[in-house]
């Protein structure tokens, strides 16, 4: 084997039981063998101090990368979004969750359309006829105030019923809902109507027990009035 | 991630000189190393430190040796060096090492003292102020431990002359370097 390779195989470790008897040999008889040995190991160990160096650099950068990646993490903004973000989401979770009462009222809430009094061309424009012509008009505070009129003359309780439809489609729940109260004991053309929008105006309110009552007591007067609607909205108060 | 790269592969790409071989490992037992260290009640900078100088030390032995690992892994070679020095720390401090027989430990490995002389700090220092090329073909020698031959194989010189003879210019260099310290 040549000096140089053998050099090399003992720079790598690798030299085998008998070339490293030929190494030690040579080391000791020959000067220029011992030469290039120092030589080389000289120059072995300062690339090694050297290459050392470069490396612990380079390690140091690599946690200073890691280091500016969760600065710049914690320090950005976008992290106090987040932070900002999930907070907000775990208060809100439980009302994420359930159905708002606002959201149920929506959902099931329909104008009721008169069913009551015609409004045809031609008819005699009495206050009846104005305060029905208001209200399919959509005009609802009109209809209020000429469903008010009419009430001072006439207690007809479908003209009360209308009346607090008109409050209820007008955003006025609680005096709405104090009207329907009136009529709820009645038995009357729109009874099953009156419980059921005492129900929705009680949802709205955040009453959901008094909402159910409502409910129930239209199942138990064997109602037919939105039965499938009922059953839905029963089930989703009873889940809240 | 650890799972996905095989530890002969890895072993293959240190030996290799791959840098990101390098940063994966250095990143993939950092945290359970600082844990370690703790036991020996050693401060989070000194830990980092003995941290890298183990995982520099394991790195150089696959790169200058061509080191193959048949029955350690990587983690309990860097470990075991990594043991070491830190025993050398805590002795230097006159720290007294008391360890639990009974918790899961790496044998220490201790390798060789390559403190420099006088001479080959030096020289160290001047390999900062040679040419890149000259820089680069010392290192593959002297330092990758490469035959002539394999930088043939490994770089764009052309022939075995070739190499021969840059590196004959460079060491002139360095040695002129030297003088005129």
């Amino acid at each position: 084997m040549n000096k140089e390779d053998l050099l090399k195989k003992y720079f790598r470790q690798s030299l085998s039981e008998e070339e490293e008897k030929e190494f030690t040999l040579l080391l000791e008889s020959d000067h220029d063998f011992k030469a290039l040995y120092e030589e080389y190991s000289n120059l072995n160990l300062a690339f090694k101090s050297h290459e050392a160096e470069e490396l612990k650099a380079f390690l140091t950068s690599i946690d200073e990368q890691e280091g500016v990646k969760k600065i710049i993490w914690y320090k950005s903004s976008t992290f106090y979004y987040l932070v900002a973000a999930v907070l907000i989401i775990a208060l809100c979770l439980p009302f994420l969750l359930k159905p708002s009462a606002s959201s149920l009222y929506n959902e099931f809430y329909e104008v009721y359309p008169n069913v009551e009094q015609p409004v045809v061309r031609g008819s005699e424009e009495t206050n009846t006829y104005n305060a029905f012509k208001a209200y399919e008009a959509s005009n609802y505070s009109l209809a209020t105030k000429a469903f008010e009129e009419l009430l001072q003359t006439n207690s007809n309780p479908n003209y009360k019923f209308y009346f607090a439809m008109s409050l209820l489609n007008d955003g006025k729940f609680d005096q709405a809902l104090n009207t329907l109260k009136d009529l709820e004991d009645l038995k009357f053309s729109y009874t099953d109507e009156t419980l059921w929008y005492m129900s929705l105006i009680l949802i709205k309110q955040e009453q959901p027990l008094k909402a159910t009552s409502k409910l129930e007591l239209l199942d138990k007067l064997g109602s037919s009035f939105k039965s499938k609607e009922r059953k839905v909205l029963l089930q989703k108060l009873q889940d809240n | 991630m650890a799972e996905t790269i095989r530890e002969d592969d890895l072993q293959q790409r240190l030996r290799a000189e791959d840098k990101s071989a390098l940063e994966f490992v250095y990143k993939t037992y950092k945290s359970e190393f600082i844990n370690y260290s703790r036991r020996f009640e050693l401060k989070n900078d000194d830990a980092l430190d003995v941290y890298q100088d183990a995982i520099i030390a394991m790195y150089q032995n696959f790169t200058m040796q061509q080191l193959e690992l048949t029955s350690s892994s990587i983690k309990t070679y860097l470990f075991g060096i990594g043991k070491h020095k830190i025993y050398k720390l805590c002795k230097s401090k006159n720290k007294q090492i008391e360890i639990e027989n009974n918790i899961e430990d790496f044998e220490d490995i201790e390798l060789n003292d390559d403190s420099l002389n006088y001479y080959q700090k030096e020289l160290s220092k001047l390999i900062a102020n040679i040419s890149d090329s000259c820089k680069e073909l010392l290192r593959l020698y002297y330092y990758r431990n490469l035959t002539v031959q394999e930088i043939v194989e490994q770089t764009q010189y052309k022939d075995a002359n070739t190499v021969k003879s840059h590196k004959s210019r460079c060491m002139k260099r360095i040695k002129s370097l030297v003088s005129t310290k």
